[in-house]
């Protein structure tokens, strides 16, 4: 009976040690522990994980929670590490840009944009103590034009973007070199206008700005023809076009410093 | 007090979202939360008040917008059309707060269209048009759902 109630004691003692008795506090190296099996009921035999975890199911738990906050700690780390590259790819486009056509860029991010939906004007975090002035050209990676500067203060500047309220541009066909006027429609998108029926425009053509443009440099892309629109009264034909940036996934440009107005 | 209190904050929350709600660089359709906040307050509250508010929501809306002060005007014109339609109609009833509403928006929108068309030579064009349509569409929906709650 001595016997029997010894056994049951010291069977107690251990569970009660296993369950409620606190641990060795955790250290960053739980991910590894976890990772090599020990401590995690990764044994060869079942029965020997099994009876291992019973007796150690307090340190199980707290690795557990442990893991669950290192995971976190982790995807915070992970998601400034993604932005940081980011920045980093776009750094890298920006010097590559810079040693190809030795332009001075400047990188802002874009703070914030017209509320109303009505003129696509949008804010930027670099003013006129980064040099920044009106009239300068506002891109996004690959040199593609999103607008130029319209007024500047110290530390911010406020842009519109090329699908600006009745804003026109001359582009050229990027393949067959012909010259046409790209101007936003009543319904907010971007039309190629007044193409003659001869002109050798294609579906699928790059457009980029031409040398005509008072406001922009040259070269830069602007958009993709999309379907042809019919046929006016005049016999020009008109084309939709497909902006090469899309509404709402602009979070940092690109602004070129070096500006014809300048 | 306390109705000034709460109005004031609500109208700073629908000003947060609709400043911080979505990033767009291109023109395109979106609900005018502001106007149809001042249009649901405007008749339980003094005049003046209402365009104090619509002076700071034209004031937030044209600084950003970059189409001049045609915010502004638009909003003074809305709150003007809707106290005078207040002398003959009757704010309490569902069909007199709704022709009250639909005209404010269209007031409002039609002001702005020619506002930007006529002083400024910009044809916003049909997004005024949509955004019109789906102001009042929201409206009507929000006014049934407040009727609604208020006859349980």
């Amino acid at each position: 009976m001595l016997i029997i109630g010894m056994v049951v004691v010291t069977f107690l003692f251990l569970l009660f040690r296993a369950y409620v008795s606190p641990s060795a506090s955790f250290q960053r190296n739980t991910v590894s522990i976890v990772a090599r099996g020990q401590d995690a009921g990764l044994y060869v035999s079942p029965l020997q994980g099994w009876i291992h975890d019973f007796f150690h199911f307090n340190q199980l738990r707290n690795i557990c929670r442990e893991t669950q906050k290192e995971n976190q700690r982790l995807l915070i780390q992970n998601t400034k590490i993604t932005q940081i590259q980011e920045e980093n790819n776009q750094l890298r486009q920006m010097l590559k840009l810079k040693e190809e056509k030795s332009w001075h860029l400047v990188l802002a991010n874009v703070i914030l944009t017209d509320p109303t939906g009505l003129s696509g004007s949008f804010w930027i975090n670099k003013g006129s103590e980064d040099e920044l002035a009106a009239g300068m050209n506002v891109i996004i990676n690959g040199e593609i034009l999103v607008g130029n500067l319209v007024k500047c203060f110290p530390s911010y500047c406020q842009g519109v973007s090329i699908l600006y309220p009745d804003s026109r541009l001359s582009v050229r066909d990027s393949r067959s070199e012909v010259m046409a006027i790209a101007e936003r429609d009543s319904g907010g998108k971007l039309l190629l206008k007044l193409v003659s029926q001869e002109a050798d425009i294609k579906k699928g053509d790059v457009l980029v700005t031409s040398r005509e443009n008072p406001a922009f440099l040259p070269d830069l892309l602007v958009a993709r023809v999309g379907d042809q629109q019919g046929i006016a009264a005049n016999f020009l034909k008109d084309f939709s076009l497909e902006p090469f940036f899309e509404r709402s996934d602009i979070s940092s440009v690109i602004v070129i410093t070096d500006f014809k107005g300048k | 007090m306390k109705k000034y209190f709460l109005s004031l904050l609500v109208w700073m929350l629908i000003m947060f979202f609709s400043v911080y709600g979505g990033k767009s660089l291109a023109p395109g359709f979106v609900f005018s939360l502001p106007l149809l906040f001042l249009i649901f307050i405007f008749p339980y509250f003094p005049y003046l008040y209402s365009f104090f508010l619509a002076f700071l929501t034209a004031l937030v809306l044209d600084t950003l917008g970059g189409l001049g002060a045609t915010n502004l005007i638009a909003f003074f014109i809305a709150l003007l059309v809707g106290i005078a339609l207040l002398r003959f109609l009757e704010k309490s009833s569902f069909i007199s707060q709704l022709i009250l509403g639909e005209v404010m928006i269209v007031a409002y929108y039609l002001t702005l269209f020619l506002g930007n068309y006529v002083w400024r030579d910009i044809n916003l064009g049909f997004i005024v048009l949509w955004d019109c349509l789906g102001a009042a569409v929201l409206y009507i929906a929000v006014l049934f759902i407040k009727e609604r709650l208020q006859s349980h």
